[in-house]
């Protein structure tokens, strides 16, 4: 696997200037679903920077919004309103082909629910950002199959998506979005599905792109991987309710919080469950 | 542009879908089969109308009533000859002595019920006619002779090889006695075509009988009504020539020039292969439509695909697809399905074309624009049907695609 993420030509990273600007500048963006009396503001008015190589994790109750900020971050999505300048250029203004391309070569994308491509096998699951791009299929594919031996699944590459664990699967989407080595990573609950162990793997992986300069944004209810993440932004009701800069100690004390209060919520869950049994 | 990649894209989603595949090229294959197929066996008739006939008869000039404009196949239609005709004995008489002639075989059709002891036939073609018949027309003598123009070679018929062993079931037809119109006639020879498959008689000589003129006469009061004079000339260079002479002298004798009309043996080939190509342009429109059947068929298949797939298409957008990529991939789908199914088609059409050849002793023709029809086609079908269903993948919005139940 190649390591260095902008050897091959990044698109909008060439430019000097944008170089020194912010990855994403994000002002009142809204996102509207339906239509009159049923609209909904998944997104209402948020306002974000985000400087090259930083590692945000966004965390927030479900429903506020998470995802749609992703998707409209990986440019899946549009805005109802307010801006969104990727790199120093207003997205509103980019053409669906080069969106496409900016997705394809600088944008690596988990899904929450992986997303896999139930006909194609492990291997051509994980090459297909790459066949989008010049070159030849067997180096694409080669290139695959090294980040699949990173994620211990070597010997899965002709397996079909359902022939694997959920844990595999969404090491499986992980290695596809990372094997186009993108800048911006978008992750939503990569670990979801992961023990620790496997969540440590994927982990490390991320952390080592972010060690090299790219920028990570990272949906998480997990407390433990805040330890990895150099901000934390929380959301609620399409708003950023909270934006804290974490420095390592910072974090901790953030992450021990949040698994205290998970436990917490865990026993109350387990006697409520209880209860309910007794019925 | 990922060309190569779309296209083992494109080939494996169809061998995913085995069975829906086959059933749907299936349609393009019927199409090109039968339009390739109609392509080929028309060449064939084509090449030999034109070719064998035309050449093998490049001394001949066709005399045929023509009673009014000689316009397309009408003009050459055998039937049209047998009923009006306005060519007389006199006509073949001052014909015969012309300076550049050869031979003079005069025509006279009747149609006729032919009755042997065992057997009969209604609506045999019997032609009266002389002894330079067989060397004009280029007749095979199986066996016995062609009868003589002398007067004591009466109520003598040569039979056509099918008609003969239809019409008398032991093996020695000669000497036979027969009856055409109720007057008998004796089995003087069985003769059959010259191995090309159109001739120059208007008749299948085969299954005709010939008998006399003077013979003939006897049944319209004396008097020959000959539909076709077939003149033969001494030197086919002088073939222009010979023909002014014979309009020349059919002027002298007849009122109005459009009583008749004189073809060399090419003209009269040209005319058939001009109808033949009618008849040909006729069965391609129906051919087409079949084609047409398949290309739905195609359409409606990618359609059923795009929808099953707009899952697929949402994750190949996300990873960067970009909507002509997408595009590219359904289109190619759907021409390696009618592309597929040309080729098929095309060797199919071969192999049954080869088949009909030998048995009509047809020759093969293939040439360079059966296979561009026999592909192209399919091509144009492919881009035509395909178009729609791939924009419509190409068109999805990745985020609704995605949020499609899987």
């Amino acid at each position: 696997m190649a390591t260095t993420p902008h050897s091959t030509g990044s698109i909008f990273f060439a430019s000097p200037v944008s170089s020194t600007a912010p990855v994403i500048g994000l002002h009142n963006l809204r996102k509207v679903f339906g239509y009159g009396d049923t609209a909904m503001a998944a997104l209402d008015g948020v306002d974000l920077t985000i400087e090259r190589g930083e590692f945000v994790a966004i965390m927030g109750p479900s429903g506020c919004g998470k995802t749609t900020l992703l998707n409209m971050l990986g440019l899946l999505d549009q805005s109802t309103d307010g801006e969104y300048i990727l790199n120093g250029r207003n997205v509103a203004r980019i053409r669906s082909t080069r969106k496409a391309r900016i997705r394809n070569r600088e944008i690596g994308f988990v899904f929450q629910n992986f997303n896999l491509i139930e006909k194609l096998n492990i291997l051509n699951n994980v090459t297909l950002p790459l066949t989008y791009q010049r070159g030849l299929n067997f180096r694409h594919q080669q290139k695959a199959s090294q980040l699949l031996k990173n994620f211990g699944l070597q010997n899965r590459e002709y397996y079909m998506p359902y022939q694997l664990s959920g844990g595999q699967t969404q090491r499986v989407a992980i290695a596809r979005a990372l094997v186009n080595n993108p800048s911006i990573i978008l992750a939503d609950e990569p670990t979801g599905n992961l023990d620790s162990k496997n969540s440590e793997i994927i982990m490390d992986e991320l952390t080592r792109i972010h060690r090299e300069g790219n920028t990570i944004l990272m949906v998480t209810h997990n407390p433990d991987l805040l330890s990895y993440a150099s901000r934390v932004i929380h959301m609620k009701d399409g708003r950023i309710v909270k934006d804290i800069e974490l420095t390592e100690n910072r974090a901790h004390s953030i992450a021990n919080k949040f698994i205290s209060r998970r436990k917490a919520a865990r026993k109350r869950r387990g006697t409520r469950r209880f209860v309910r049994g007794k019925k | 542009m990922v060309l190569p990649v779309s296209f083992s894209l494109a080939l494996g989603s169809l061998r995913a879908h085995r069975t829906r595949t086959l059933l749907t090229t299936l349609g393009v294959v019927i199409g090109v089969f039968i339009i390739s197929l109609i392509l080929i066996l028309s060449g064939g008739l084509r090449a030999s109308i034109i070719n064998q006939t035309a050449r093998l008869n490049d001394d001949v000039l066709l005399i045929r009533s023509a009673g009014d404009s000689t316009t397309g196949m009408e003009a050459f239609s055998p039937l049209r000859v047998a009923n009006a005709t306005t060519l007389a004995e006199r006509d073949v008489t001052a014909i015969s002595k012309l300076s550049g002639v050869r031979d003079v075989a005069p025509m006279m059709f009747l149609g006729s019920r032919v009755e042997s002891g065992q057997r009969f036939y209604d609506n045999i073609t019997t032609v009266a006619t002389n002894d330079q018949l067989p060397d004009v027309l280029g007749l095979k003598m199986i066996s016995g002779d062609w009868f003589s123009d002398k007067e004591t070679a009466r109520n003598y018929v040569i039979l056509g090889e099918k008609l003969a062993s239809g019409l008398i079931e032991t093996n020695q037809a000669m000497g036979q006695k027969i009856n055409i119109k109720g007057k008998e006639f004796m089995v003087v020879g069985v003769v059959k075509t010259a191995n090309q498959p159109i001739s120059l008689a208007g008749v299948d000589v085969d299954k005709a009988a010939f008998i006399s003129l003077a013979d003939g006469v006897r049944f319209t009061d004396n008097k020959a009504q000959i539909g076709q004079i077939i003149v033969r000339a001494v030197d086919k260079k002088q073939l222009e020539e010979t023909r002014k002479s014979v309009v020349a002298t059919l002027q002298r004798d007849h009122f109005d020039d459009s009583e008749f009309a004189v073809h060399t043996a090419h003209e009269a080939a040209g005319a058939t292969a001009g109808w033949l190509a009618t008849i040909t342009l006729v069965a391609l429109i129906f051919a087409s439509i079949s084609l047409l059947v398949g290309g739905i068929g195609i359409m409606n298949i990618m359609l059923v695909s795009v929808t099953e797939r707009v899952r697929e298409i949402g994750i190949r957008k996300a990873v960067g697809a970009t909507k002509r990529q997408i595009l590219e991939q359904f289109l190619l789908e759907a021409l390696l399905m009618t592309l597929g199914g040309g080729l098929v088609g095309l060797l199919l059409a071969y192999a049954a074309g080869y088949v009909i050849a030998l048995q009509f002793s047809l020759p093969l023709v293939s040439s360079w624009w059966i296979f561009a029809i026999g592909l192209g086609v399919p091509l144009v079908v492919g881009l035509l049907f395909g178009l729609w269903p791939a924009a419509r993948a190409a068109r999805q919005d990745p985020i609704v695609a995605l949020k499609q139940y899987h």
